[in-house]
């Protein structure tokens, strides 16, 4: 009996050696490097513990604050491991270190090595901090950093976690429910919320139970870690839970609904029976149920019009950078340079619009292509924007791409933050392509001629000619119309008042134009008959020549005047009955000495 | 005593015509370096001086035009184009001005030659053409009168004069338009002279309107490239 005794005894403490012997515990962080924008992730895992594992005991951490414990086993090969995880928040630029953790078991204390890190402000470039944060921090282009983000966000995490931890404690009294919180209510357009659903069991349940996540309306959201588990004490029963993150932001300002997720599941039973049921195969489950967390309505508001930059596309958050690059800055004339600008930042940027590249001198600018892509990332999402464009130098010489503006909203400050890109200078080299066939306005490109573009004259440094002097003189006189437009009349009126002068005036005037025209002797026979008709009513037809001069020598026409009359009239009474061709000179020269001789007829005879 | 104040007058309008250079050359130079709005204020104040000068008008539209200000720019460039209608470049600076606005110079199928024999006179001028031909046609007429002579050259001075008169006629139409331009880079056209009247069309800077009426400020106005008509508030405007 004393041997079975010792030997058992001996068994046990065999076992409890074994067991001792197993038991280990490591610490350790997820990064080294971080910057006070950062989070750390401590993970104690505590492997051959089995039962009731009490929680390690931390040292003193005055360099952070410890906002999330989770605690999380798992069975593997019959070795129990436990794993705690402590999210912590640097408070302030240091080298800290996190000392020796204990952990009691079975009476057995076991400690952790300390472990040194790194807190800056910006985490220097070089060094790592591993995984996405490191991505977070390659983000940095200096230059454009904006100092009002600098300092710490304000723990929204821990704002949300909180109201998870509320909601949840009020619903301790339940075995399974569901929370969702967000960490702002009221957040602006565009800015990034946090929302956090988590489904709570204290008992088991069948299976995988479906889960709908929550419908929303006029909000963005991009699903971060899910079905992340952990448990925690709620009312002092131990609950397990599965969590589910979201990255929300608002569409417009106004209200915005966050509908409840749900998850549906079958627990198990928790009758007497159950065991037994279990035992021999059976569900031992109870009838379906749904739980459904609580709405949520968030407030969006609008930015504040009063001193929004006319470079702001809708961007709200903090710790924006802007970049800009050309892919070449040394081209000829006509060739094309891809200019790329991009913006990172926290949040989701793919509502916000595109950047607007103004036309700049020198160049043919394209529109705008952007695209847009979002990451999830620590505590958020990480959006980076590209905006593509392809300028086109139109001519030669040294240019500069201005700085670019792109603004966005801090809501912490709230304030307008303008990022600005640096200058670009690009020098242009005369096209060397003949057949260079780029158009910039549709214009003719053949002939050796392309239009580059339109742009007013020049000014004028000469001194104005001015108008045609006289002509603008001239049309001054407005008084000289009604002198003009009076003249005829009163011509008229004159003659009508000296018709009788005016008549008597009229044969001889006649008879010159007649024999101005007249190219045969016949012409010039017909107009002295005329004038001898009109002038002394005498019919050259009718009346003889002796006659004639009787008439004429009454009215006191000169008589070598009537010698030559006589000669006149012989002559063209021969021509009358006798026609001879004469020369065209001939014939002037007799019409001019009949108007000669009508001249003096006129003057010298009577009426 | 008199010779005294000859050459006294004499040095300074010397003087004053230097300065008036000094100036010029000196606007000329912002100009060039993109100060804009320093040569503006340079060549308003030449305006005062010659106030019919169409290059001061077209100086200043050209710094308008290079601010932005499409819709003043216009209108110093019209104003420019009535005292200097040939001119190729002031029709060439308002022609793209008014373009900006989606307004064209030459009317919707007139030939440009056309448009451009319609102003190749200025209206003064275009008076003392009509006035001559009115005055050879009348001294003609009074000697067909006297002794019928000349009667087809008679004819043809009244075709003359008969054209000039129609072509000053249709002139005269449009130099008694009162026009204007919007300044503002938008204004709204309204139905009547008042906000409470709805809205019915947006005009941007540049637009040129015809002045109808005006009360309390309210113009009523024809947009003739639009035909459209209705009141724009007065200091939208700028009147040419």
């Amino acid at each position: 009996m004393r041997i079975r005794n010792f030997l058992l005894t001996l068994a046990f403490a065999a076992a409890a050696l074994a067991a001792h012997a197993q038991v280990t515990m490591t610490a350790s962080v997820d990064k080294t490097n971080l910057s006070l924008d950062d989070e750390l992730t401590l993970t104690v895992q505590i492997t051959g513990a089995s039962g009731n594992v009490v929680m390690p005991q931390l040292p003193s951490l005055p360099a952070f604050n410890v906002y999330s414990r989770e605690v999380s086993s798992m069975n593997i090969n019959g070795q129990t491991s436990t794993v705690f995880r402590y999210v912590m928040l640097p408070r302030f630029p240091t080298q800290a270190t996190i000392g020796a953790i204990r952990f009691t078991y079975n009476g057995q204390v076991y400690t952790t090595q300390p472990i040194q890190v790194n807190i800056y402000r910006r985490v220097p470039a070089g060094r790592s901090k591993g995984g996405a944060v490191q991505q977070a921090s390659s983000s940095g282009t200096g230059g454009n950093y904006d100092s009002a983000v600098s300092s710490r966000t304000q723990n929204t995490i821990p704002q949300a976690l909180a109201s998870t931890d509320t909601l949840a404690e009020q619903n301790g009294d339940k075995s399974f429910f569901m929370t969702a919180a967000v960490n702002n209510t009221s957040p602006y357009v565009n800015q990034q919320v946090e929302l956090i659903v988590r489904f709570y069991y204290s008992r088991p349940f069948a299976g995988q139970p479906p889960y709908t996540p929550p419908t929303v309306n006029n909000i963005f959201m991009e699903p971060l870690k899910q079905n992340t588990e952990g448990s925690q004490i709620l009312q002092g029963k131990m609950f397990r839970y599965i969590e589910n993150r979201y990255a929300l932001s608002g569409v417009q300002a106004g209200k915005a609904v966050i509908g409840p997720a749900m998850v549906q599941f079958q627990p198990g039973s928790n009758d007497v029976f159950s065991a037994f049921d279990r035992l021999f195969g059976g569900l031992a489950a109870e009838p379906q149920q749904l739980v459904k967390s609580n709405p949520i309505t968030l407030n969006i508001q609008a930015t504040p019009t009063a001193g929004r930059p006319a470079s702001f596309y809708g961007a709200v958050g903090t710790d924006f950078t802007l970049q800009a690059q050309a892919d070449r800055t040394q081209v000829e004339a006509g060739e094309s340079i891809n200019l790329t600008v991009t913006v990172k930042g926290p949040g989701n940027l793919k509502p916000t619009s595109d950047l607007k590249i103004p036309q700049i001198n020198g160049f043919r600018v394209y529109d705008v292509a952007s695209d847009s892509v979002t990451l999830p990332l620590g505590r958020g999402t990480q959006s980076t924007k590209t905006f593509k464009t392809v300028l086109v130098p139109t001519a030669s010489g040294s240019y500069t791409i201005p700085a670019l503006a792109w603004s966005y909203f801090n809501p912490k400050t709230k304030r307008y933050v303008t990022l600005t890109t640096k200058p670009i200078s690009v020098e242009v080299t005369p096209s060397t392509k003949a057949d260079n066939a780029v158009s910039f306005t549709g214009g003719n490109t053949s002939g050796g001629f392309r239009q580059l573009g339109k742009d007013i004259r020049y000014i004028k440094t000469d001194p104005y000619p001015g108008e045609v002097g006289w002509l603008v003189s001239v049309g001054a006189l407005t008084w000289l119309a009604w002198i003009f437009i009076f003249l005829p009349v009163i011509c008229r009126l004159a003659i009508w008042l000296g018709k009788d002068s005016l008549k008597s005036k009229g044969p001889i005037l006649t008879a010159r134009n007649q024999l101005k025209k007249a190219c045969v002797e016949e012409q010039v026979a017909a107009a002295v008959e005329e004038f001898l008709l009109k002038r002394f009513h005498i019919n050259m037809g009718s009346s003889k020549l002796r006659e004639t001069m009787e008439i004429l020598k009454q009215k006191g026409v000169h008589p070598d005047t009537l010698k030559a009359f006589a000669a006149l009239w012989q002559r063209l009474d021969a021509a009358r009955f006798a026609p001879e061709n004469l020369a065209a000179a001939d014939t002037r020269a007799l019409a001019a000495q009949a108007l000669n001789l009508l001249k003096h007829l006129d003057s010298e005879g009577r009426l | 005593m008199k010779k005294l104040f000859a050459v006294l007058g004499l040095l300074a309008a010397l003087a004053a015509g230097s300065f008036a250079q000094e100036a010029a050359s000196q606007a000329e130079q912002y100009y060039s370096q993109g100060k804009f709005s320093a040569a503006l204020d340079l060549y308003e104040d030449e305006l005062k001086n010659a106030p019919n000068n169409p290059y001061v008008y077209y100086n200043i539209g050209n710094c308008y035009f290079k601010m932005g200000s499409m819709g003043l720019a216009v209108a110093n460039y019209y104003r420019a184009f009535r005292l200097a209608p040939r001119d190729g470049d002031i029709r060439h600076n308002l022609n793209l001005a008014m373009e900006s606005a989606g307004e064209h110079l030459v009317p919707g199928g007139m030939p440009e030659v056309l448009h451009k024999l319609f102003f190749l006179l200025s209206y003064n001028e275009l008076k003392g053409l009509a006035m001559l031909c009115l005055g050879a046609f009348s001294l003609l007429l009074c000697i067909w009168i006297i002794n019928r002579r000349f009667g087809k050259t008679v004819w043809a001075l009244l075709a003359a004069l008969i054209i000039c008169g129609g072509w000053l006629y249709l002139r005269r139409g449009q130099e008694m338009q009162v026009l204007a331009v919007v300044a503002s880079p938008t204004a709204e056209l309204r139905s009547g002279p008042g906000t409470n009247f709805p809205a019915s069309a947006n005009l941007t800077h540049g637009h040129l309107v015809i002045l109808k009426d005006s009360r309390n400020h309210w113009e009523e106005v024809i947009v003739k490239s639009q035909g459209l008509q209705g009141w724009i508030k007065s200091e939208s405007l700028e009147k040419i």
